[in-house]
């Protein structure tokens, strides 16, 4: 029984993983007033890139890096379109995600089918693995609200014109934490594929990025909370899929559909109960800066 | 990890000069500045004078690096310096006290000083400002919480954090922006003082104000702005108030503005036409901002409420039109409840311009359709809208013209005209002439005589006091968060400033 | 050198129309050197791939689903609410039409009665699965953006559900997928100058890209729709309901996805197949066709054709080069990141000084 347990844990600990890490890099750009739409498409990047750097390199670390490097430049389209041009942030962050989704695509076409060379054993370390994903919602959670560079951040979120005032270059940091949120959202996708899945097929990780973008409001913009919904999520997600087992042969279609549906009730629970005091986006996201913004 | 502040410091008392050259600044159509040039010296306080939409804020904001320069030259100690931005101006020691204090109301006093200050780095935490901060403020009599979160603080502590950041950054030009017009005679005085022993460190102070009294009792020399150019730019000692006046205005028709010769109208004996019962005002972080309001505006007379700004002004004005909660008592129109009322029926029945009238316009879209926002002037002819327009003169080449092209003071007049258009019995204006000129001033102020004359009952909530005085039938005042009717044949505007303060 | 950024308040017809030109221009030419880097696709193959798409009379075939769900998409577009829930709600008109074909309707149902009742039956399928989001956002301001995006899923895994399982038809050999329909509910094509045209759905996307033109340009609706999403506060302020926005744009944009997918299982596939095989995306690429046409329905015709196309040069790709359908979304997202990024020029009159 306890091997049974530990087995769980493990897989609920490996799965939440991903979605943990692209959840706390769209903290951060959200924190400083951009949404990111492309984390979805990145995250689908990351899991085509780091499948085929790792079997063109050998090293699934190098691929990893690769993966960060190409994510953050891809999602740095998004964050200059949505900051220095003004563009609608929804449609260039769908853009991204959808030009993502492409690129993993036509990259990976020619690894279909093949193995990874090294696998990197995340299931047999799951503890560090968890140590290492509450060491990291708290080192974020430290940034973000006790250190001025995330006064700096949260300022650009909430007051981007009084910022602004204050000498913040209120455009750059919002390029910036959205081009680490993209790095990390594609290293989330290669953590995925090299550490959970262990193989590539085209749409690999599609769903995850709109899990991610969904848990940042579940987790109410505060990555101490960002593990919650992860690891309810990695566990269900990792454990649905018995259920088409005999006894109780349930479609995987319609299996397929509980993560979602799962996480549209949560979003439901967090907007219609008492716990919506407690939603607070930022007060800018969404919202351009404008320096010569006409109040009258 | 951080430089030393008392090397900066040094550098910061050296007497400085600040020249700006053919400075230039347009927005769209509007020239706000037409090549300005001025000589700023150091241990010199340097008044910026002229009347709303003279171009003073426009040139605050270039020199912070708010604005960018269209064309100019801007030189400290000869050398040029570039200022594309706002971290450029404070590079360059110069830091600006805004008219509202620009913080991050969601932060606390540490992290907002934190942000400020160049010479902290990135991983310091708000701890490490405190103590320095701490020190500053007892020196001046400065007397902050610095855990306090800003949106809990009063407008005067703001512009007391406003204050202290200038000075932690020690700036060699300090631009105060009306720096006294949400202040107390006894801020005010330690505003004074704090300039004073600025301007005996060799700074460079640059006042911009509106207050004439202001200018002659605190400058040393004073540039007068006039449409965006500069008139004149003096020692104190060379100018007259009645100089200052003639500078300022193109004729003589601002000492009218002061008058108040109208005789007031009695309409106490007529039908309510709003009745406020009671009511608890809260603001945006669902504080109550005023308590127990009580007041009633009778049908054909204009009832003027004056208070600071941040006092409740605006949100009273929104509890009335429905756009915001209340917490306690009621709010009666035409003897309907505001609460049972639907959005729909408030706004088709009731005329409201609120404080930032961008908020009621549309200015991708036309005149013509801007017109048309409530949906009882949707079918208004054009002939019904160009006469408004006429009235109110507002300089519109065609109901078609894009709304956006038009100046701060036509898009004013627009939404004071469309709200007059709607006929409505009751009539809500917040700042009405707010940054308007005085000619367009007398022609609002006219037009809500002659509205009430026919019967409408009008309610100004107004920052300008000389405004209240000058159109009110009765005057009431925000004053120790309630607000307290002034009787208006007495010496109203003494007892007002008391109130007020 | 010194650039002066100024906003524009006057939006040129013309300037709209140069910056999608330039966009689609630096889309081909962006994609036709990632696919050469990236899959060796010389350049010649390239061209020929996007001139075969431009005159390709498949082409057609996508510009119905494309331009219906484009259409829909202008509504909530103009006013700020972002559906990019098309593509489930293709799909639940699908799934309905077919239901009603095979299980409702008697198997000699007139064509007069059924065809009709099927379509309007999918519109309102595709606009109750719309609805789920706009209430949640008009009651509990649930951002409809994800609740959209959750529901295409789930609605992606009941389909899926539907022809794997219950609905797998006898007479399809253990394929997944249903039964085919009465042949008389058929939509069927007709020929004109050699090519082959859907005159029904053509004409549905006539008078849909008319009503719409006339409800955007001259009711009140239309203009309390460009009111919020102009400017949300004067929305409020003038009493403009945003409930009543949010409602009817939403319930109008699926159910005009609905009759996409109505179309889809009517006109070409006559039974409901694996859902991705129904669409391929048809959903999110509309999201390219409403922005293009910037929200003018009778120029969604217009971007549909053009998206239509793109779809069709990935055709040709696949065929050319092996590459998998998936590819064409490097064209969609790449075009759609270009034009939202030159509309920098459109909001901004940019002038450089020397």
């Amino acid at each position: 029984m306890v091997g049974i347990a530990e087995e769980i844990i493990s897989r609920m600990v490996v799965a939440s993983t991903p979605l943990f890490l692209a959840t706390l890099g769209e903290i951060y750009t959200e924190r400083s007033g951009v949404i990111n739409l492309g984390v979805e498409g990145l995250f689908v990047l990351g899991a085509s890139i780091s499948f085929t750097a790792t079997i063109i390199t050998g090293d699934p670390y190098i691929a990893l890096l690769a993966t960060i490097v190409l994510g953050s430049v891809i999602g740095g389209i998004h964050g200059f379109v949505s900051t220095y041009l003004k563009g609608r942030e929804i449609l260039s962050g769908l853009a991204i995600t959808l030009f993502a989704y492409g690129l993993a695509s036509i990259l990976g076409r020619p690894f279909v089918g093949l193995s990874l060379p090294t696998r990197i054993n995340l299931a047999n370390n799951y503890i560090y693995l968890l140590i290492i994903n509450i060491l990291l919602a708290i080192l974020s959670w430290t940034i973000l609200f006790k250190l001025k560079i995330g006064a700096i951040i949260r300022a650009c979120g909430e007051d981007p014109s009084s910022a602004y005032v204050m000498g913040v270059d209120v455009d750059k940091v919002r390029l910036a934490t959205t081009m680490l949120g993209s790095g990390i959202a594609s290293l989330a996708g290669g953590i995925y594929t090299l550490g959970y899945i262990q193989v590539w097929t085209e749409g690999a990780g599609m769903g995850w990025g709109w899990i991610a973008i969904a848990n940042v409001i579940v987790s109410l913009w505060n990555p101490i909370l960002a593990p919650i919904f992860s690891l309810i999520y990695g566990g269900i997600n990792s454990m649905i899929w018995l259920l088409q087992l005999p006894p109780y042969n349930i479609s995987p279609y319609l299996l397929g559909t509980t993560p979602y549906l799962i996480t549209l009730i949560t979003l439901f629970i967090i907007v219609a109960t008492p716990i919506k005091k407690y939603v607070k986006p930022p007060a800018a996201l969404g919202i351009k800066f404008e320096r010569e913004e006409r109040t009258i | 990890m951080f430089r030393n502040r008392e090397v900066i410091g040094l550098v910061g008392s050296t007497p400085t000069q600040l020249f700006i050259n053919g400075l230039s600044k347009r927005f769209g159509p509007i020239h706000a500045l037409k090549n300005v040039s001025i000589e700023f010296r150091g241990g010199e306080i340097h008044i910026i004078l002229g009347e709303n939409g003279a171009g003073k804020t426009t040139l605050a904001k270039i020199l912070s690096g708010i604005y960018r320069l269209d064309e100019g030259e801007i030189t400290i100690n000869g050398t040029p310096v570039k200022i594309r931005n706002t971290k450029d101006a404070l590079r360059n020691g110069i830091a600006i006290v805004s008219q509202y204090p620009k913080l991050i109301e969601e932060m606390t006093v540490a992290e907002n000083l934190l942000i400020a200050l160049d010479y902290y780095g990135p991983l310091t935490t708000p701890r490490s400002v405190i103590e320095r901060a701490v020190e500053l403020a007892d020196k001046y009599g400065l007397h902050i919480d610095m855990d306090k979160y800003i949106y809990s603080l009063s407008f005067s502590e703001r512009q007391r954090v406003e204050i202290l950041k200038a000075l932690l950054l020690n700036p060699s030009v300090l631009i105060l922006d009306e720096p006294t017009t949400l202040l107390t005679p006894n801020e005010k005085r330690g505003l004074y003082r704090f300039i004073e022993m600025l301007k005996q460190e060799g700074k460079i102070v640059i006042v911009i104000t509106h207050k004439i009294d202001e200018a002659l009792e605190i400058g040393d020399r004073i540039t007068i702005l006039r449409d965006g150019k500069v008139i004149v730019s003096l020692p104190k000692e060379k100018l007259t108030k009645d100089m200052i006046i003639k500078y300022m205005f193109s004729d003589g028709a601002e000492e009218n503005k002061y008058n108040q010769i109208f005789i007031r109208r009695d309409a106490s004996n007529r039908n309510a036409v709003l009745v406020v019962e009671g009511v608890d005002v809260i603001d945006d972080y669902g504080y109550i901002i005023l308590k127990n309001v009580n007041l009633k505006v009778f049908e054909g007379e204009i009832v003027g409420v004056a208070g600071i700004a941040g006092t409740g002004l605006k949100e009273l004005g929104e509890s009335i039109y429905g756009l915001r909660k209340i917490a306690r008592g009621q709010i009666v129109i035409n003897g309907r409840s505001v609460s049972y009322m639907k959005r729909e029926e408030i706004a088709n029945n009731v005329g409201f311009i609120p404080d930032n009238i961008v908020k009621t316009l549309v200015l991708e879209l036309e005149v013509e359709k801007n017109f048309r926002l409530k949906k009882s002037l949707w079918s208004i002819t054009l002939d019904a809208m160009e006469r408004y327009i006429n009235k109110f003169r507002i300089k519109a080449e065609s109901p078609n013209q894009n709304t956006g092209t038009l100046s701060g003071g036509n898009l004013q007049k627009l939404v004071v005209s469309r709200e007059v258009a709607l006929k409505p019995k009751l009539l809500i204006a917040t700042n009405p002439t707010k940054a308007l000129d005085h000619i367009s001033i007398n022609v609002i102020h006219g037009i809500f005589r002659e509205y009430a004359s026919n019967g409408g009952a009008v309610l100004i909530l107004s920052e300008d006091i000389d405004e209240v005085l000058r159109i009110s039938d009765r005057i009431y005042v925000i004053s120790n968060n309630t607000i307290k009717p002034v009787d208006s044949n007495k010496d109203a505007r003494k007892l007002m400033m008391e109130l007020l303060t | 050198m010194k650039l002066v950024v100024r906003r524009r308040f006057y939006k040129h017809t013309y300037l709209k129309i140069v910056l999608t030109v330039a966009a689609i221009g630096l889309t081909l030419l962006i994609s036709m050197v990632i696919l050469y880097l990236a899959s060796n696709i010389p350049p010649e193959d390239f061209i020929y791939a996007v001139y075969m798409g431009l005159i390709d009379p498949s082409t057609l075939r996508y510009l119905i689903p494309l331009t219906l769900c484009g259409l829909g998409l202008t509504l909530p577009y103009k006013a700020g609410i972002w559906n990019i829930g098309s593509e489930g709600q293709l799909l639940s008109g699908a799934i309905i039409a077919t239901y009603i074909a095979l299980y409702i309707y008697p198997t000699d149902i007139n064509p007069i009665i059924g065809i009709p009742l099927l379509l309007i039956a999918s519109f309102m399928a595709g606009a109750a699965t719309a609805l789920v989001a706009g209430f949640l956002k008009a009651r509990y301001n649930l951002n409809e953006i994800l609740s959209t995006l959750m529901l295409n899923y789930i609605i992606i895994g009941l389909g899926n559900y539907l022809v794997y399982g219950p609905w797998r038809g006898a007479t399809q050999y253990g394929y997944p997928r249903t039964d085919i329909i009465p042949s008389q509910l058929w939509i069927t094509n007709i020929e004109i100058l050699g090519i082959r045209i859907n005159m029904t759905l053509i004409i549905i996307i006539l008078a849909s890209a008319l009503a719409l033109n006339y409800i955007i340009k001259h009711t009140r609706f239309g203009y309390d729709i460009t009111v919020y999403g102009l400017n949300r506060d004067a929305a409020i302020y003038s009493g403009i309901s945003p409930e009543k926005v949010i409602i009817l744009t939403m319930l109008i944009s699926g159910g005009l996805a609905g009759l996409a997918g109505a179309g889809e299982v009517l006109a070409i596939h006559r039974q409901l197949i694996r859902v991705q095989d129904v669409s391929a995306g048809y959903g999110y690429m509309a999201i390219l066709v409403a922005w293009l046409s910037r929200m003018d329905p009778m120029a969604t015709i217009l971007s549909g054709y053009l998206v239509a196309a793109l779809i069709s040069t990935g055709y040709t790709l696949q065929i050319l080069a092996g590459l998998t359908i998936g590819a064409v979304n490097l064209f969609i997202g790449g075009l759609l990141v270009l034009a939202t990024a030159l509309d920098f020029l459109l909001e901004y009159e940019v002038e450089i000084r020397w």
